[in-house]
C-alpha cells in the first residue's frame, strides 16, 4: 500500500534545519508544501550554493523492482552526509527523490542543478519514495562551513560515558569524551578535548613546519582554530591564527599550560600574548570558568590511578 | 560485562571484550533493549589501556557505525586519538559507511596532514577523495 505524506511540521521550525513527517494522500506536493517552499526562498538571504548533504545518480531500469518503483523516474540518493540538512531530515540512502519544491525530478543532473540554484537558508520540500512509500521531508539548505562548524563543535562537546550509562537515541545524542588513550608524544596530553574553562577558543598543538611558519618556535604555541562569538576569547580580540604562547607570563606549549593558566586565574583577567603576523601582541582574557565549553580544545593529562580506578584496569583519568 | 569492565588481566578483559562484541555483531542486546552492551564496548574503546581490547571492542562497534551517532563519534575519536595505529586504520576502515559525514571528513583532513603513521595519512587521504559529489 502506498503510504503517503503530509508535512506536519511548522514553518516556524525554520532553525530546527529539516524534519520529516508521514501524510494521508498520495498525491503531488500540496499548497502547504508550495508554500513551504516559497517561505523558505525567503530564508535564505546569501547568493551561494547551499548544501543538502546528499549525493545522487540516475535510476536505471534495473533498479527498479529493487527500489519498487514503477518508472525510472526520480534521482536516488547514494551518499547522506549526517551532519547535514540531510541527514538531520532523516533522508537515507537508497531513498528516490521524486519531486522537489514540487516539480517533478526526472534525473539526477535536473535536481543537481536545482540544488545548486538554491541558497543557504532556504527551506526544501521533498517527496521521497524509500521502499515503495512516499513521504515528503523538509529541509532548510545550509552552507558546507557552517555544517562543517557545527559538526567540528558538536564533535568536540562530549558527555561522559560510562558502562552503565543507559543507551540514548540513535543520532540524537552527543558525541562520548574522547579516549584517554590519547597521543601526545611522552607527554600523554590530548588535544582535542572538553575542558572545564571556558574561554570559547578552540586551540590546538601544531606540527613543527606550521609553527614555523606562524612564527613560533618548536614545540611552543597553540593555534587557535576558531573563536566562539561573543566569548571571553572574542572579547579578548583573539582571532582564529592566532597563536598563544605565554599566558598570565608563563608560556604555553601545551594545553594543560593553557588551562592551568586559565584555571589559576579563578575569572579574574589574564594577560594572553598571541603571535599575529609573527609579531607578539598581548590581549587581556577574562575567563569564565563557571561554566563548561565545547569549543575549547583542553587537556588531559595523566595521574597516578585511584586504587578503584585501577582494580577496574583503567589506568587513565582525565585531570580537567 | 564485568569481565570487560573490571579485569585487571589484558586477557581476560580481551575475551571479555571479544564476547560483548559478538554478542553486538550477532544483533542480540546492542539492537534492542537497554543498549548497554554497545556503551560497555564504547566505554573499551575510549578508556581501555590495552589496544587488544580497544581492537575487539572496535570490532563489536562495527555493525552500528551508520546507524547509532554516538558510535560515530567514539570511533571518530578514536581515530583521531587513540595511541594505537592499529586501532586508528581500524577506524578508518570502520567508518567507510559514514564517510561522507562532515565530521567524519574533518577528522579525515586533520588526520591525513597530522598522522605519524604514513599508511594512515595515506589512507585518509584517498577516503577524502571520494564523495566528491555531495551537495
Amino acid at each position: 500500500m502506498k503510504l503517503a505524506m503530509q508535512i506536519g511540521v511548522a514553518l516556524a521550525a525554520m532553525t530546527a534545519g529539516a524534519s520529516v513527517s508521514f501524510a494521508s494522500s498520495g498525491t503531488a506536493l500540496g499548497a502547504q508544501n508550495a508554500l513551504l517552499a516559497e517561505a523558505g526562498a525567503h530564508g535564505g538571504g546569501s547568493s551561494a550554493s547551499g548544501y543538502l548533504g546528499v549525493d545522487l545518480r540516475d535510476i536505471s531500469q534495473d533498479e527498479l523492482s529493487a527500489l519498487k518503483l514503477k518508472d525510472a523516474h526520480g534521482a536516488e540518493i547514494v551518499m547522506v552526509d549526517h551532519d547535514a540538512p540531510a541527514g538531520k531530515a532523516g533522508l537515507r540512502e537508497r531513498d528516490v527523490v521524486l519531486q522537489m519544491n514540487g516539480m517533478a525530478i526526472a534525473t539526477k543532473d535536473q535536481i543537481s542543478r536545482m540544488l545548486r540554484e538554491c541558497s543557504p537558508g532556504r527551506i526544501i520540500t521533498l517527496l521521497i519514495s524509500r521502499d515503495g512509500q512516499q513521504m515528503t521531508v523538509t529541509a532548510q539548505m545550509s552552507t558546507h562551513e557552517e555544517v562543517d562548524r557545527e559538526a567540528w563543535e558538536h564533535h568536540v562537546v562530549a558527555p561522559d560515558l560510562d558502562f552503565d550509562a543507559g543507551a540514548a537515541d540513535s543520532r540524537t545524542a552527543a558525541a562520548s569524551q574522547p579516549s584517554p588513550q590519547v597521543r601526545g608524544g611522552n607527554s600523554f596530553i590530548g588535544s582535542l578535548l572538553t575542558s572545564s574553562t571556558n574561554t570559547g577558543a578552540m586551540m590546538e598543538k601544531m606540527p613543527a613546519q606550521l609553527a614555523g611558519y606562524f612564527g613560533a618556535s618548536a614545540g611552543h604555541g597553540l593555534l587557535v582554530s576558531s573563536v566562539k562569538p561573543e566569548s571571553p576569547a572574542a572579547l579578548a580580540g583573539m582571532r582564529a591564527g592566532d597563536v598563544v604562547v605565554r599566558a598570565d607570563g608563563k608560556p604555553v606549549a601545551s594545553t594543560n599550560d593553557w588551562t592551568k593558566a586559565i584555571k589559576s586565574a579563578k575569572g579574574k583577567p589574564v594577560a594572553v600574548v598571541v603571535l599575529r603576523d609573527k609579531k607578539e601582541q598581548t590581549l587581556t582574557l577574562s575567563p569564565n570558568a563557571g561554566k563548561r565549553s565545547g569549543l575549547e580544545y583542553p587537556v588531559l593529562q595523566m595521574q597516578r590511578a585511584p586504587a578503584t580506578i585501577a582494580r577496574l584496569g583503567l589506568s587513565w583519568m582525565p585531570s580537567l | 560485562m564485568m569481565g570487560a569492565k573490571a579485569a585487571a588481566n589484558n586477557g581476560v578483559r580481551t575475551d571479555s571484550v571479544s564476547l560483548l562484541a559478538n554478542e553486538c555483531k550477532v544483533g542480540h542486546e546492542c539492537v534492542s533493549g537497554s543498549g548497554s552492551i554497545r556503551n560497555a564496548l564504547m566505554a573499551s574503546l575510549r578508556n581501555d589501556k590495552n589496544p587488544n581490547v580497544r581492537l575487539a571492542a572496535l570490532e563489536g562497534l562495527q555493525p552500528y557505525v551508520a546507524a547509532d551517532e554516538r558510535v560515530r563519534d567514539a570511533v571518530l575519536q578514536a581515530l583521531m586519538h587513540d595511541a594505537n595505529a592499529n586501532v586508528r586504520t581500524q577506524a578508518i576502515n570502520l567508518l567507510q559507511p559514514v564517510d561522507s559525514d562532515s565530521s567524519v571528513r574533518q577528522a579525515m583532513r586533520t588526520v591525513s596532514t597530522t598522522d605519524e603513521n604514513p599508511y594512515i595519512r595515506n589512507t585518509s587521504m584517498q577516503v577524502l577523495e571520494g564523495a566528491s559529489g555531495i551537495q
